[in-house]
């Protein structure tokens, strides 16, 4: 049994396709591969999305105009923004970020319900949800990451920390990203390192602040994982926590 | 990739960060020579950029890809496009390069880098200290003086253009960039990469020779003011044409051996001389205009006045030597009775003047002072693009032979625009090269700005071309990287913008004052005799036609 779940993009409040708002179709969940040509020589592919189209029927068993209103009130609470999509499937769940392009609204038909087609623009590839606890070695964590395109995560670091906190990542023995800070934090502060939104934000008992500059520009910024499978751990001081929140992306 | 935008502020000691623009879409060109520059597209938060002057390009990671000063940003609907400038804007600006200073006039390659780090640091202008720049200089002690001596000299130019001849000529470029850590505009001067590159072409054949034939020898020499000299006017000889051609007013004539002393004569006049006087026919208005004149009889055998006047010849045979009369003299003759009646009805007109035959002269005041020999110094381009003191050995010289001279008040000055003119002349092709291009494994982006490069094409012919442009193109494809070999202008504006007024990148210290003469404009009834002085006279209405 499959379920779709519209989410806003703070992911705070959603929609549920269920009861009487039922989808009965569904088309674009797979993916596409774009061959980038040079010349006339493809030098390599890049994964494409197809736009999701949910064939849904409002009413079933129910008022069709109050139930199409519905969706179309949760959109608009969104405001000029992307939504989430969540699609649970054989116990499987998968997230894909996406912008709503066409929700249409037709007459009733004999049955009393209102058929329309959502149609949904995918920008992001499928994913899941990953938090991971970052230790210090030999405690290493682990990110896998199975496309063929280098992704982003989001760092969390929470003080007190010790001078010199640094975040190393490694594949094969190798380290190719390296996230260290300049200044110490204290107890009340944290720094959200967002690789997605490139952002750094520096959250101090609730007051925030753009903590870019707290970030030692000899290394990256930003923690950018490669295709496979890498290790990551404290590499420098320590800190009271280190968490990678992350969209693991998947292919299917 | 995104862009990391700073502000011209500090805040608590450190360069304030106003925001990121993610997502990015950028083309950005570095230039070996000429200024780097390129545009961005993304998508950023921030809402206030009244204060963001610097951009740090970086990877996804945070990794730097390029810096620079962010210009003509336009914001809509979240979207930000913005045009990235070159760090060495820094440089281009007027700069005074003093080597009259004691103990400051070396003229080593780390000496002029290190003049113009000097002048650039002692600017007093606000930016040289919101934005510390730094400069790193090799250790070089090759001597530049194959180009000019500037001992002490001081003079003002722009140090890009300045730079651009010793960095071509001595083979180093520019790095620019922005070290967030340490706030710092940083330049650092980076010599050529000795050993050559090189590149297989894949289905790609160069051009053999180089299409444009440019400027191959530069000349340098000082220049010369041919001197007027109108202290001493002289007589000079002159025709009866010029003579005739003057008006009364700027000719005359004389009786006499030797010319007369210039005062009093104006430039341009015209003399007659002779040395014996005759006498002409004359008219009623030559007596009435002339200046002298003179009234003479003739005698005998008329008992009453004859109706006619006297013939000319009984009027000269009457005057006797035409010597005992002053030239230009005027006679009016008439018969005279037996009881001495004047007829003064009947007239004669005689003029005395220089005999036909003479000398023709006029003034002439000015005399030139000739050009001497003045020191110059030759360059020439050889077809190995090196640049030579004098000639280049034969087997390197290019032909045809087309050369450009240079002069100016000072040696230097000239000897500068003209090294610089055979800079611009130095490897005039342009390939452009992606990674696709290439047959052999080598990573174009890993090459650095003017590191030499030995194209090999299908044929096997290969050519040994410097760098000049890399560009990084980033979008939705992925990152792209191009390298363009050869300094040929390809883009008319380039064209334009470089082969026209180039040289002279010496602007001398003026060595006088400059004279602003004021007319007061002034009314008069008369019209001024030198209209150009008067040029403010302003004629009454009264007087309007």
């Amino acid at each position: 049994m499959r379920k779709f779940i519209l989410w806003n993009k703070t992911e705070t409040t959603s929609f549920e396709f269920t009861d009487s708002i039922l989808v009965v179709e569904s088309k674009g969940l797979g993916i596409t591969f774009k061959p980038i040509e040079n010349d006339g020589k493809i030098s390599k592919l890049k994964a494409s999305h197809p736009t999701i189209e949910l064939k849904i029927v409002f009413g079933a068993g129910a008022n069709a105009y109050e139930d199409h209103k519905s969706l179309v009130d949760f959109i608009a609470l969104n405001g000029n923004k992307q939504f989430v999509l969540e699609y649970q499937f054989d116990g499987n769940t998968r997230f894909v970020d996406v912008w709503i392009v066409n929700l249409p609204k037709e007459d009733k038909d004999t049955y009393q319900t209102i058929n329309a087609k959502l149609s949904l623009r995918r920008i992001s590839h499928w994913y899941v949800k990953e938090n991971i606890t970052v230790n210090t070695n030999p405690e290493t964590g682990q990110i896998s990451n199975e496309i063929f395109e280098d992704t982003n995560a989001i760092l969390t670091i929470s003080g007190a920390t010790t001078s010199g906190l640094a975040i190393s990542t490694s594949m094969d023995g190798v380290v190719y990203n390296k996230i260290q800070l300049v200044d110490t934090l204290t107890a009340t502060q944290t720094l959200t390192i967002n690789g997605e939104e490139k952002s750094v934000t520096l959250d101090d008992d609730g007051v925030e602040s753009n903590g870019y500059n707290m970030v030692y520009k000899l290394y990256n910024t930003f923690l950018v994982n490669k295709t496979g499978i890498s290790k990551i751990w404290i590499s420098g001081g320590s800190a009271s926590s280190v968490t990678i929140t992350r969209k693991k992306m998947v292919f299917s | 990739m995104y862009a990391a935008i700073y502000s011209a502020a500090l805040v608590d000691g450190k360069r304030q960060h106003l925001g990121n623009i993610r997502d990015l879409t950028v083309d950005l060109t570095e230039r070996t020579f000429d200024t780097s520059g390129g545009t961005a597209v993304g998508i950023s938060p921030i809402t206030n950029w009244n204060s963001a002057v610097l951009v740090v390009i970086a990877d996804e990671s945070g990794f730097q890809k390029g810096s620079g000063f962010i210009k003509n940003i336009k914001v809509e609907d979240g979207v930000v496009s913005f045009s990235i400038d070159d760090l060495k804007r820094v440089l281009d600006t007027e700069i005074l390069i003093d080597f009259s200073q004691d103990g400051e006039t070396g003229h080593t390659i780390e000496d002029v880098f290190a003049k113009v780090r000097d002048a650039i640091l002692s600017t007093k202008d606000p930016f040289a200290s919101s934005f510390p720049v730094s400069f790193s200089i090799p250790n070089d002690t090759t001597d530049t003086k194959a180009i000019a001596d500037y001992t002490g000299k001081y003079f003002i130019s722009n140090g890009m253009k300045f730079l651009k001849v010793y960095l071509a000529y001595y083979n180093y470029f520019i790095k620019a960039n922005y070290n967030p850590i340490t706030d710092n505009i940083e330049f650092t001067f980076t010599p050529q990469q000795l050993s050559p590159e090189q590149i297989q072409l894949e289905d790609f054949v160069h051009e053999k020779t180089s299409g444009d034939i440019k400027v191959n020898k530069v000349i340098a020499t000082i220049s010369y003011q041919t001197e007027l000299d109108e202290s001493e006017p002289a007589w000079e000889d002159s025709n009866e044409t010029y003579w005739n051609a003057q008006p009364t007013s700027m000719r005359g004539e004389i009786f006499a051996e030797s010319l007369p002393p210039t005062d009093g004569y104006s430039e341009g006049f015209a003399l007659k001389k002779t040395t014996s006087l005759e006498f002409q026919s004359a008219t009623q208005t030559d007596y009435d205009n002339a200046d002298q004149t003179s009234v003479a009889w003739i005698d005998g055998g008329h008992t009453t006045c004859p109706a006619f006047p006297p013939s000319f010849a009984d009027a000269v045979a009457a005057l006797g030597d035409s010597s005992n009369y002053q030239l230009g003299t005027v006679i009016e003759v008439h018969f005279r009775t037996d009881e001495y009646v004047l007829c003064i009805a009947y007239k004669m007109f005689v003029k005395v003047t220089a005999a036909v035959a003479g000398t023709y002269h006029k003034i002439y005041g000015k005399s030139y002072v000739g050009r001497p020999a003045l020191p110059e110094k030759i360059y020439t381009l050889g077809t190995d693009n090196q640049i030579y003191e004098e000639y280049a050995p034969t087997s390197l010289r290019m032909y045809p032979i087309i050369a450009k001279i240079f002069e100016a008040a000072v040696l230097f000055e000239s000897q500068l625009n003209a090294v610089y003119e055979l800079v611009n002349g130095r490897y005039i092709e342009n390939i452009i090269i992606t990674e696709d291009d290439v047959k052999n494994v080598i990573e174009i982006k890993d090459l650095e700005l003017y590191t030499m490069i030995e194209v090999f094409d299908v044929n096997t012919d290969s050519k040994l071309i410097p760098i000049s442009e890399k560009q990084m193109i980033h979008d939705s494809d992925g990152t792209r990287f191009k390298i363009k070999l050869g300094f040929k202008k390809t883009k008319l504006t380039e064209i334009i913008k470089n082969d026209i007024g180039e040289s002279g990148i010496v602007r001398s210290v003026s060595k006088g004052k400059t004279n602003v003469y004021r007319f007061e404009p002034f009314e008069s009834d008369v019209e001024p005799e030198n209209p150009l002085r008067d040029s403010t006279w302003l004629r009454p209405s009264s007087m309007a036609e």
